[in-house]
């Protein structure tokens, strides 16, 4: 009998928590991603110079909880990402995520209490991605801003963010479309690397302001 | 001990319907279904990347590293300057005042995309605002109480054209006045014929005139473009992007005819 009640019990966790991992929803997920952030942007200490770092190192995990940066990095090369080596392919996504790393923290600082507010979102046919569409409240204009998510480990990640209809896949793909009809993927690399180098200068530059 | 059971096994049932019922009811809120290539952004989709259309390349290029250094070296410092010694209210009584200014042309574009609640929306508010405040003030726009949607940003030549079925066409850079496409800049040249501003006054008033109002809101342009070419590898080419990208998802709906 005890045995029985023991493997009931053991179902009725594995039950509740499939059904609480499936029913987090891309809404949700976009909800609550977007809140954690927007209040760790809020706190005091992100204002004060001394305390800014360990938030941001907490931005950063948020960051990482919520965006797939390698779906992101691969989707920006294209049909090219088949002619890069496994070493091209490791040192690319590194190059591209240290790009955005140092790119949005600048971005960070012009928060101002904007909201993110749900408006709907599209499903692809087998159900493992959706965009999710929003509109970001700002101060005289409203945004519209969607995620693409896609399911992976039991949760949505977002591997595309696109602003007015501007996909940042799209228009890292169309640049680096275009480098690659000339240049191989070394040379790509390196120059992501060196954008990466001087937006870090360039926050560097901001902070000693 | 039966009791306890049934009891554990209603709740775990219970538990699960209630969670999937919430997950059922989450996604028929607002989902649309996606077309087939509606999510076709995976890099081993050889069909979906093309470039956009620039045939103009050579024109455009060099006439954007010269737009970039007036807008960015001369433009920007310039204003950031006049922001300093103006308030936020000066400025967005300019901007009113010149959108005030464009009401004829919005109008004449509402009648050509057979808009006419936007027709009588734009002449209220023309003769609200020129009577109150000359339009230095949109004092139509207080009480926001809208009888009909108010969208202005749709009421120029360039989207008629687009409602009438045109593509967009080629990019093209125009010198000073930034990014366009052959469809807009073909709008822009009607819709100059329609600005009330260049009737009222004679030119040697209008071209500096103009020039000012255009001065003044100048940080509608150099925000988004920085946030744009700033983290770009290739600026030229993420402008053109998102230039093109953002003309694309404000195109109007047209039934095309079936072959």
């Amino acid at each position: 009998m005890f045995k029985k009640i023991v493997l009931l019990l053991f179902v009725l966790i594995l039950s509740v928590s499939t059904a609480y991992a499936v029913s987090v929803t891309p809404k949700q997920r976009v909800e609550d991603g977007s809140a954690r952030i927007f209040n760790l942007l809020l706190q005091e200490e992100f204002q004060n110079p001394q305390t800014r770092p360990e938030v941001l190192k907490e931005i950063e995990t948020e960051l990482i909880s919520f965006f797939d940066f390698e779906e992101f990095a691969t989707r920006t090369v294209g049909p090219k990402w088949r002619q890069f080596t496994p070493d091209q392919k490791a040192r690319f996504t590194e190059a591209f995520t240290e790009l955005l790393r140092n790119s949005y923290i600048n971005t960070l600082n012009s928060y101002n209490g904007e909201t993110l507010s749900y408006v709907g979102e599209i499903r692809s046919k087998d159900g493992n991605k959706v965009e999710v569409h929003t509109l970001f409240k700002g101060q005289e204009k409203d945004y519209p801003v969607s995620f693409r998510m896609l399911f992976k480990n039991d949760n949505w990640y977002v591997y595309d963010v696109i602003i007015e209809g501007i996909s940042m896949i799209k228009n890292y793909r169309e640049q680096f479309h275009d480098i690659l009809i000339k240049a191989d993927p070394e040379e790509l690399i390196t120059r992501i690397n060196e954008k990466a180098k001087e937006k870090k200068e360039e926050t560097l530059k901001n902070n000693k302001k | 001990m039966k009791k306890i059971i049934f009891n554990i096994a209603l709740a775990c049932v219970l538990s699960m319907g209630i969670s999937s019922f919430a997950h059922a009811e989450e996604i028929t809120a607002a989902t649309t279904a996606a077309s087939d290539d509606y999510f076709d952004d995976d890099y081993s989709d050889e069909s979906s990347f093309t470039p956009h259309n620039d045939i103009f390349r050579v024109w455009n290029k060099p006439w954007h590293e010269i737009n970039d250094f007036a807008l960015l070296k001369v433009a920007k410092p310039l204003h950031e300057g006049y922001s300093n010694i103006t308030t936020q209210e000066i400025r967005s009584g300019f901007s009113a005042f010149r959108e005030n200014l464009k009401t004829p042309k919005r109008m004449v574009n509402a009648l050509l995309q057979g808009e006419i609640g936007q027709f009588f929306v734009e002449l209220g508010r023309f003769i609200v605002n020129t009577t109150t405040s000359l339009g230095f003030a949109d004092v139509a726009s207080v009480n926001n109480k809208q009888l009909v949607p108010y969208h202005p940003e749709n009421l120029h030549f360039g989207y008629t054209l687009a409602t009438w079925g045109f593509g967009e066409g080629s990019y093209f850079v125009y010198p000073l006045f930034g990014p366009s496409s052959v469809r807009e800049a073909i709008g822009t040249t009607v819709d100059f014929f329609t600005n009330a501003f260049d009737y009222l006054v004679p030119w040697y008033v209008f071209i500096p005139a103009e020039t000012f109002l255009a001065f003044n809101e100048t940080d509608k342009m150099y925000v988004p473009y920085e946030a744009i070419t700033s983290n770009a590898i290739d600026p030229y080419i993420a402008l053109r992007n998102a230039y093109m990208e953002n003309l694309y998802s404000t195109r109007p709906i047209v039934s095309k005819p079936k072959k």
